[in-house]
Parts: C-alpha cells; structure tokens; sequence
C-alpha cells in the first residue's frame, strides 16, 4: 500500500505549470498625462473689445492644445493596440 | 507536491533516458533468464519492477519534452514581448514629439492674433502694412478706425462678461 501510495504521489509530479509570459501595460507619453487647462475668463472691470478677443483667442488655443491631446490619445490607442495585438498573434 | 516536482527536477535529463533504456533492456533481459535455470527465479521478479520502471521513465521523458517545447515557446513570446516593449517606446517618443511641436504652432499662433491685434491698437503698423497696396492700405486703415472707435465708444455690456465667464466654467 506504502509502495503504491508512493507510485501514485510520483505521478502526479508530471502535472506541472509553466509560468506564463506577461506582457506589460505600455507606457504613456508625460504630455499625454497632463490635464488640460481650465478655459480663461474676462477679469478686469472696464472690458474693451479688444480684451474679449484676447480672451477668446487664449481660449481658442487652449481648446486646440487639449484637442491635441485627445488626439494623441488616440492614436496611442492605436499604435499601442497594432503592437499588443502582433504579439499575441 | 511543487517540492517533490522540484527535486524531481533537479535530476539531469539523461538520468531519465538512461532508465528508460535500462528498464526495456530489463525487460527484455528477463526473457533470457528464463532459459537459465539458477536465475530463472529472478526473472519474475525484475520484470514487473522493470515494467513499472519503464512506465515512469516514459512518463518523465514525455513530461521533459513537453517542459523543453513550453520553455521553447516562452523564450519566443519574451521575445516578441521585448520587441514590442521596444516599439512602443519609439511609438511614446514619436507621438510625445508631434504633440509638443503641433502645440508650440498652436501657441504660437495665438500669441500672433493676441499681438497683431494690440500693434493695430497701439499704432504700431509699419510693418503690417509696408507692404500692402494702396487699396488694401486703405480698407486696413478703415479697419483699424474702426477698431479705435469701437474701443473708445463701445465697452463691453458687463452681462456679456459675465455670460462669457459662465460658458467658461467646467461646472
């Protein structure tokens, strides 16, 4: 019974795991991780019209800044995506 | 049970081919050992433990053929997964480039409108319009008397900065 409680246990050596390869989660760029920055307003009392125009100019290239980064986002996804998916294949 | 597997393991590949044979010549061995009687007896003895022998080593050689072809295949995914850690570092710097020169333009372009709008305002025109013609000279100079009177009689309604300030809010 000892003998083959022993045979039995050997066996089961057999039933061994490989550990699998992981892949990391890639890396983003620092510019991408940067929040954007919140739109300006009109602070000053007397308000001429120039300043309502360099305000919106100054909001114009905040929009055109966070856009880019939602650009780049995306095409992180995809590039990312391409070579994730090249390495499961 | 990993740490009979792990000392099972620590035996070298060889060991496990070399019973394998040893166990079938054993076998095989006992067929001879019949026809001699001193040893005739020893026969029905060897037999099953070679047979039980031969068993396991199968067992084992097939086990280690299986582990080399896994380790095979993980050498081969650590490579793919290096080279794909590699690209998409290059992937980061190449967007991290193009984001940051696109958004020096967008910057840049604004400061422009921003300051070509206050040289109108102060005056300072030399260089926009030296090189006009005298008809755009002249609709430039319309413009710009325009602006000046909009900004000397024309103050903006407090309610449209307030308004302005609202649509700037997050919330």
């Amino acid at each position: 019974m000892k003998i083959l409680t022993l045979l039995l246990s050997f066996l089961l050596i057999g039933c061994t795991t490989t550990v699998p390869v992981v892949a990391k989660f890639p890396d983003t760029t620092k510019t991408l991780t940067e929040k954007c920055a919140p739109l300006k307003k009109i602070e000053s009392e007397n308000v001429s019209i120039v300043d309502l125009h360099k305000t919106v100019v100054e909001n114009y290239t905040q929009y055109y800044e966070c856009s880019l980064k939602v650009d780049g986002w995306n095409e992180w996804y995809k590039q990312q995506s391409e070579i994730f998916n090249k390495v499961s294949k | 049970m990993w740490q009979l597997s792990w000392m099972v393991t620590l035996l070298p590949n060889w060991f496990w081919t070399t019973l394998l044979y040893g166990s079938i010549i054993a076998f095989l061995g006992t067929y001879i050992l019949k026809f001699i009687p001193p040893f005739r007896i020893y026969a029905n003895i060897i037999r099953p433990i070679a047979l039980v022998i031969a068993f396991l080593a199968v067992y084992w050689q097939g086990g280690i053929d299986n582990e080399l072809k896994w380790q095979k295949q993980v050498e081969e995914m650590e490579e793919k997964v290096r080279a794909a850690e590699e690209k998409s570092k290059e992937a980061n710097t190449q967007i991290e480039t193009k984001i940051v020169e696109k958004t020096k333009i967008v910057k840049e372009k604004g400061k422009i409108q921003i300051e070509y709008i206050n040289r109108i305002v102060e005056g300072k025109t030399v260089e926009i319009i030296k090189d006009m013609s005298e008809q755009e000279r002249a609709a430039f100079l319309t413009k710009q008397k325009e602006l000046q009177d909009a900004i000397k009689n024309c103050p903006i309604p407090k309610i449209i900065v307030e308004e302005h300030n609202k649509a700037a809010e997050s919330k």
